[in-house]
């Protein structure tokens, strides 16, 4: 006894595609050329996995339910990015990652309804890992547009030419140099570990009074004294070191980055040439750079 | 000696339990009691009571007819209402991830034939019962699992492309209205 599904009122018909798994939907465009048609645009995360022997793919739909494709299933993978809204990419690395077959596979992209991503992860199943900047740059380029990016594996240069509107945090940053995180252009960056002092975090500082265009936000969690070897200092002397500011005398103030509301005592403001001003905030070696206006 | 205060003992239970019952009558004239927290389940029985103005006192004597399920679906809503009753409201559908996990009794009282079960998720979207519909809906999605295309176009009653066309064919062909 069949279950005419085509049969039933449409809102219902897609709360049924919303309950199934993502390889069962490539096989239900599969039963005929006019199913697609039937077929939502449904938001789902994809994350290309190179931690096993043979890489695969997850698809999760926004109901948490999964399928696992191998990548030789390219047919089937480009099904799955014809009805999908990507919310998250993710590319799961390890020693046996290949950016050949990664970018032959996410050139499927090209086939997705929307080809933006809401939020783009690399991360990495083990440490040592280390990947190059231009690996990240072909992931970037196989998307339209992307507003969230977490880099959860070691780099030692970051990512050129990103969209300014981008927040990029970068987890793991013990092999950056100061002047990777003055070349990043993004509106707001989050390193969440580092190898710099506060003469670097000055440095950055500087770099932004200079050049800074597109950056709102900025939050650099120090090196820990024994990771230092670019830069010999931790002190608020170095950090503001040959900087004209001010102690910020209004009191509490509250600013919302990265999609959290942060509450705030004391800074030192700043001011550039062209007007725009900015609020620098230390605390357990945490430096926050907040661009408070533009003129 | 201590003298116990007096104090009426209530069983949890009955503070729990709502005292307002609502009597239903299906398509085939059988006659359903829910109580008020369960029927809340159906937005759609529930606007008709409130719409009707039906209180504790003249619910009982004012049956609510629903001549678009029968007996036999009604009877599995009623049960799975009252199972439901108390379940913490679910949070509004977004484009979010929200899961779950379709309990064991569910899956049991939806283990119905095919046939039913179509029945059943007619009459749900109906009555509006957001919860029966997930959980019947997932029951559907889950025939697709480990299927291939062929097995499922069985399954959902889905033609072939040249049954598609033919029907298409014979709709074009047939005269319209007009004659």
């Amino acid at each position: 006894m069949t279950i005419p599904i085509r049969r039933l009122p449409y809102p219902v018909l897609r709360e049924i595609f919303k309950q199934m798994d993502p390889e069962s939907l490539i096989n239900f465009i599969r039963t005929n050329n006019s199913s697609i048609k039937l077929l939502p645009a449904m938001s789902a995360s994809v994350s290309v996995n190179y931690h096993n022997k043979d890489p695969f793919i997850l698809v999760t739909t926004a109901s948490g339910i999964q399928s696992e494709l191998p990548f030789g299933y390219y047919r089937k993978v480009m099904k799955v990015f014809k009805w999908i809204e990507l919310d998250c990419l993710k590319i799961v690395v390890s020693d046996k990652f290949k950016r050949k077959s990664c970018l032959r596979l996410l050139s499927l992209l090209k086939h997705c309804k929307f080809t933006s991503c809401n939020c783009l992860m690399i991360q990495s199943v083990e440490e040592g890992v280390v990947l190059r900047k231009e690996a990240i740059m072909d992931i970037t380029k196989q998307l339209k547009t992307i507003n969230e990016m977490f880099i959860d594996v070691s780099m030692e240069e970051l990512p050129e030419n990103l969209d300014p509107a981008l927040a990029v945090t970068v987890t793991n940053g013990d092999l950056l140099a100061d002047t990777e995180i003055m070349l990043l252009e993004a509106e707001e960056i989050l390193v969440e570990s580092s190898r710099i002092g506060d003469t670097g975090a000055n440095l950055i500082i500087k770099n932004w009074i200079a050049h800074g265009e597109s950056l709102r936000y900025l939050e650099l969690k120090l090196a820990d004294e024994w990771k230092l070897f670019d830069d010999d200092n931790l002190g608020m002397e170095h950090l503001l070191f040959d900087l004209d500011f001010q102690v910020r005398g209004e009191g509490r103030f509250e600013t919302k980055h990265l999609g959290s509301v942060l509450n705030f005592e004391d800074g030192f403001d700043i001011q550039r040439d062209d007007g725009k001003k900015a609020t620098i905030t230390s605390n357990q070696q945490v430096v926050r750079l907040l661009i408070i206006s533009n003129p | 000696m201590s003298v116990e205060p007096e104090v009426p003992i209530v069983q949890v239970e009955e503070v729990r339990e709502n005292p307002v019952l609502y009597k239903i009558i299906s398509s085939d004239n059988h006659v359903f009691t829910i109580s008020e927290h369960a029927v809340k389940l159906s937005k759609t029985l529930w606007d008709l009571i409130t719409n009707l103005g039906l209180t504790a006192e003249n619910a009982l004597d004012n049956p609510i007819p629903v001549e678009n399920v029968n007996g036999k679906n009604m009877e599995t809503i009623v049960q799975f209402c009252e199972r439901h009753k108390y379940d913490e409201e679910e949070p509004e559908y977004t484009n979010y991830i929200r899961e779950f996990v379709l309990p064991e009794w569910d899956r049991q009282l939806l283990s119905i034939d095919n046939e039913e079960l179509f029945q059943l998720i007619l009459a749900t979207n109906y009555l509006d019962i957001q919860k029966l519909m997930d959980y019947c809906c997932r029951v559907i999605g889950d025939m697709a699992k480990d299927k291939t295309p062929e097995e499922l176009r069985i399954i959902y009653g889905i033609p072939t492309d040249a049954e598609d066309d033919a029907l298409e064919r014979s709709a074009s062909d047939s005269p319209g209205p007009s004659g």
